[in-house]
């Protein structure tokens, strides 16, 4: 997609808990890895209030959809990585379906068609 | 906007939430700002990106309450509520059961389970229910580190068939009234059946989730 017709605006929060997700089914990752990671893959398209994706995480880590595993920083302070469990895995093959099935009929509905007469 | 670390440190330390769980945050939200200013952001860049304070105060105090949860008040809860809500259900026994037909009766004692579920779930500690399920929908790869939350969850729902278990052995062994027993037990029945249908689909998912797990062991 090209930059200038890129959407502006925030992501939908349902879509962002789907994204959350299926970015950590590649990876796990802590808070601000995430953040990178969708700021390169979305060309900084979406405004993404950093602060919001942590109490993202920590409602799935009460769902049991993450756990959590401690590590330590470069600056050497404790750093929380987030890993998908098995429930989480399947939560997200649901929501990725979910969402890649409602694009495809938003697409249909907006390409364009011939006027009828 | 956070202008500085101190302000960012001022906000959480406001939070009203769990106390280990202010310190948990402030780690996190401190980490997220040093890894951005070591990516090159600055500080105040890095301070901005985290967004609204009163947006995230919003979404963090509904959230956080949730991870309090400790064993022994969960189980405290757990046992004064149904020996609370047992006491009930022999008071509504005596004076309003026993004195109908069967069949009106058995729909007391159902409309009393459900009045004294409600009872019970308003008294549950916060956060409880969505402990249970994250303890029955939790990974069944490996066997999950036992935390308090865990705990919590587990000994309040133990706490819950204990009482349950106690009225019943109260019955077999005499200790009890039989009449009483069973103005205790009718509702409890009922209560049981309820979350013997939900037990039944939550050990079928739990199934359905290790058969993929399995297949890929060869077992």
């Amino acid at each position: 997609m090209a930059r200038d017709t890129a959407p502006k605006g925030e992501i939908p929060k349902g879509a962002l808990r789907a994204i959350v997700l299926a970015l950590l089914a590649e990876a796990p990752s802590h808070g601000y890895g995430l953040c990178q990671t969708l700021a390169q893959r979305t060309r900084s398209a979406f405004e993404l209030s950093e602060g919001t994706l942590y109490p993202l995480l920590h409602e799935l880590e009460l769902e049991a959809l993450v756990e959590v595993k401690d590590s330590i920083s470069e600056t050497g302070r404790k750093r929380r990585i987030y890993h998908l469990t098995r429930a989480g895995r399947r939560e997200t093959e649901a929501k990725r379906a979910h969402w890649l099935a409602t694009a495809e009929l938003i697409a249909e509905l907006l390409a364009p068609r011939p006027r009828s007469a | 906007m956070f202008g500085s670390r101190d302000e960012l440190c001022r906000f959480i330390a406001e939070l009203r939430i769990p106390s280990p769980r202010r310190t948990l945050i402030e780690q996190e939200l401190l980490d997220h700002v040093d890894s951005a200013v070591a990516a090159g952001a600055t500080e105040l860049a890095a301070l901005h990106a985290l967004g609204d304070p009163a947006e995230l105060r919003r979404s963090l105090e509904r959230i956080e309450p949730a991870f309090e949860l400790a064993p022994p008040r969960a189980i405290a809860i757990a046992l004064v509520s149904s020996i609370a809500t047992s006491i009930g259900f022999a008071l509504v026994g005596a004076r309003i059961q026993r004195t109908g037909s069967y069949p009106t009766d058995l729909a007391l004692a159902i409309a009393t389970g459900v009045a004294g579920l409600a009872a019970m779930w308003l008294a549950a500690p916060r956060g409880i229910a969505a402990a249970i399920w994250a303890e029955a929908r939790a990974s069944v790869e490996r066997r999950p580190a036992a935390t308090q939350r865990r705990r919590a969850a587990v000994g309040y729902v133990a706490s819950l068939i204990g009482v349950f278990l106690a009225v019943f052995a109260g019955f077999i062994t005499g200790a009890l009234p039989e009449t009483i027993s069973n103005d205790i037990l009718a509702p409890w029945a009922f209560l049981a059946l309820g979350y013997g249908v939900y037990a039944l689909i939550v050990m079928r998912r739990a199934r359905h989730e290790r058969e993929p797990l399995r297949a890929s062991r060869g077992a």
